[in-house]
């Protein structure tokens, strides 16, 4: 059975931390990156099954890092924004995004979201 | 030497005396000459008191006389004619009376002198002599010595003003009608004096008076030329021709003009200093603004305007007022316009929603920390005690209303923004209401919202503003339900020409009904207070900061429509609003939401 593969890519140690863990309690594997360019980075090991995108992030942020991505990749992994409400759903659609999570989020979203855009499966079934 | 009269005549006038031709002639001669010296003198004289011992010394030695004397008469306060002693010449060896406290102040009733009164006031002279005194005549000559006397009266601007007198104290002299004739020339110059002394002492009193007013003008003028320059607003004045004709120290800081005289120009230039908007950032029509407006009678009071100056691009905030000028007949001369610089404020208010904004988004990741670590410590708390797992569920809860402030946080200052003013559009209610249902339902799926609108509803608002109202209505009816059941929205029109009320303007009313818990009877009337949150303490407690159903209140409110509610604990609540329908504008614009 394929493990799907998450990338969370958030500036928030704790927040990225406790993405990590709970996906990673549901079995999936979890790559993770603070900012835009270690996320470029980071896609070099191989293209996951989703990206969690957060949107605000030094050095490079969610929208550059979504350009360039597009640019140099031709398969594309989906794309699902994780950053404040308000800016969310425009955001989500500014980069064509498949979807998007609002902070705060019950974990419950959370996981029925990746499980959905990741084929349906989760790790642990 | 004459013989004395041996028979006394209280008269006024005495029996004609004989002129020799001297000594008597010559007095007439030296006393002409003593009359020309009083015309040089009196006549250029600046004051009554310059010269007229001179002229009185002239006078009296040319007439051959002891003492002569002025009397200016005065009215007493309480009616009684008086007359005071002014000025004296007395011959060497004659005591002089001035000092005398009797003459200084002699009522002719009182002392007995009516008759001096009587031929006086009448223009004739009086004399009288020893052996033809009166009692109180001879009361008052005997201590001075007087054995004969004349008096010429003055007449001044036709009224008696007083007298000129003459005393012989060496003889009971009687005066002959050439002398009488000469010394009445000298009273006549004096009169002419003393009329032409009140005159300019008279010119004199109004010029000073009119220095007085002039200056107080002046001061006047000063004060408020000072208070206009001090006060921070800027302050114009406009003739009836649109021209600019007055323009204080606050107004040349406002268009940033180099000096007030620049902006004594007509209105319509104003462009040369400023791009001129109004309040939607519209350019604005010159004509159409507050002091134009002001000159066909109508009064505003701060009108929100923007101007960006073409000196530096800086963009201010005024808030214009104006008021016509009316003359005492009513008829409208001018306008004054009033601008106040509200640029600071405007820009503190953005800074606060800013930092409201901001604030409300940088809480959002430490929240969903919080909450996603309690959720996740709940999902692994297989060997976690029911207690700890209570405390995590609180923690989870917390976070939730910690949200809700934050959600309100920041929908609040979005309306709030631009300090609340309306950016109106033509929309379609309909669509608008559509759209908000749309969105809610992809939030909680799990509700069934109903949509009863059968006709489109044109209507002019401000979308941004009229969405919170249906999101925070929707909202509300979904929390508070929180047993499930339909949610009924329901949409009515009532064309102009049916609608009976606000004078006949058509309206179109939104009503969202619940059937939850209801709203008890002791809260209803706090529902639309600001921070007033029905369910705080009870189980349907779900946070927030309670401004939603106020805010929409206002903004309802500002569209010139009305909101209101019916509610039955336990059953369920609808709430309605209503707003003005606009103009039928079938391209009517609904919400574009990505």
């Amino acid at each position: 059975m394929i493990v799907p593969k998450v990338l969370i890519v958030d500036d928030d140690p704790d927040l990225l931390a406790l993405m990590e863990e709970t996906l990673d309690l549901e079995g999936y594997e979890v790559e993770s990156a603070t900012n835009g360019a270690r996320a470029l980075d980071a896609l070099e090991k191989g293209m996951p099954d989703l990206i969690l995108l957060d949107m605000k992030m030094p050095v490079m942020d969610g929208k550059e890092f979504t350009r360039r991505f597009r640019l140099t990749h031709d398969h594309e992994a989906p794309i699902v924004v994780v950053t404040a409400a308000a800016d969310a759903r425009k955001s989500a659609a500014e980069i064509g995004a498949n979807g998007f999570i609002g902070k705060p989020f019950d974990l419950d979203l959370l996981l029925d979201t990746v499980a959905r855009e990741t084929g349906g499966a989760s790790a642990r079934s | 030497m004459e013989p004395l009269d041996p028979t006394p005549e209280p008269h006024a006038d005495a029996p004609e005396a004989e002129c020799p031709e001297t000594p008597e002639g010559g007095d007439v001669r030296r006393i002409l000459g003593a009359v020309r010296f009083a015309a040089e003198n009196f006549l250029t004289s600046q004051t009554i008191s310059e010269h007229i011992e001179e002229v009185l010394e002239e006078l009296g030695t040319a007439a051959g006389v002891s003492r002569v004397y002025v009397f200016e008469n005065e009215l007493a306060a309480d009616g009684d004619l008086v007359t005071c002693q002014r000025f004296e010449w007395a011959a060497p060896g004659v005591p002089p009376q001035i000092e005398n406290p009797e003459m200084k102040r002699m009522s002719y009733e009182r002392s007995g002198l009516e008759m001096w009164a009587r031929a006086l006031s009448q223009g004739r002279t009086y004399e009288s002599r020893l052996g033809e005194f009166s009692p109180n005549e001879l009361a008052f000559a005997q201590p001075q010595g007087i054995q004969s006397y004349l008096l010429v009266p003055l007449m001044v601007e036709g009224s008696w003003w007083g007298f000129i007198g003459f005393d012989e104290c060496e003889s009971p002299r009687r005066w002959c009608s050439a002398v009488k004739d000469a010394l009445q020339a000298a009273a006549s110059i004096l009169s002419a004096a003393i009329q032409g002394w009140n005159a300019r002492r008279e010119k004199e009193r109004l010029l000073e008076r009119q220095r007085a007013f002039t200056e107080a003008a002046w001061r006047r003028a000063a004060e408020w030329e000072a208070v206009l320059a001090s006060i921070v607003d800027g302050v114009w004045v406009v003739d009836t021709d649109m021209q600019v004709t007055f323009a204080n120290e606050g107004a040349r800081r406002i268009f940033d003009a180099r000096r007030i005289e620049d902006l004594l120009r007509p209105w319509s230039e104003y462009a040369i200093f400023a791009d001129i908007l109004d309040a939607s950032e519209n350019p604005v029509d010159l004509e159409e603004m507050p002091p134009m407006r002001a000159l066909q009678g109508h009064a505003t009071s701060d009108v929100g305007t923007q101007i960006v100056l073409r000196s530096k691009g800086e963009r201010k905030f005024l808030g214009l007022s104006a008021a016509p000028i009316r003359d005492p007949a009513g008829k409208i001369v001018g306008a004054v316009a009033v601008a106040t610089d509200r640029t600071q404020q405007v820009e503190f208010g953005r800074l606060k929603d800013q930092f409201i904004r901001v604030a409300a988004h940088e809480l959002k990741t430490p929240v969903a920390i919080m909450k996603g670590y309690a959720q996740l410590a709940l999902r692994v708390g297989d060997e976690t005690s029911p207690a700890q797992l209570e405390r995590l569920r609180a923690i989870d809860r917390g976070s939730d209303r910690i949200d809700r402030i934050i959600q309100d946080l920041l929908s609040v200052s979005q309306v709030y923004a631009e300090g609340f003013s309306l950016q109106i559009r033509p929309a379609d209610l309909r669509e608008l209401t559509v759209a908000a249902i749309g969105s809610l339902s992809k939030e909680t799926p799990d509700r069934d919202i109903r949509l009863e609108a059968p006709d489109p509803a044109p209507v002019q608002v401000d979308v941004d503003r009229i969405e919170y109202v249906l999101r925070s209505l929707l909202d509300n009816a979904i929390r508070y339900s929180p047993a499930g059941g339909p949610i009924e929205v329901t949409i009515e029109v009532e064309p102009k020409q049916e609608a009976a009320r606000a004078g006949g303007r058509g309206t179109v009313t939104v009503s969202v009904a619940d059937q939850g818990i209801g709203i008890a009877p002791s809260k209803q009337a706090q529902v639309f207070e600001p921070f007033f949150r029905v369910h705080t303490d009870t189980p349907y407690d779900y946070g927030g900061m309670g401004v939603g159903l106020f805010t929409s209140r206002e903004i309802v409110r500002q569209h010139g429509g009305s909101i209101w509610f019916e509610s039955t604990e336990g059953e369920g609540s609808t709430f309605y609003f209503r707003l003005p329908l606009g103009d039928g504008d079938d391209r009517a614009q609904g919400v574009d939401r990505g």
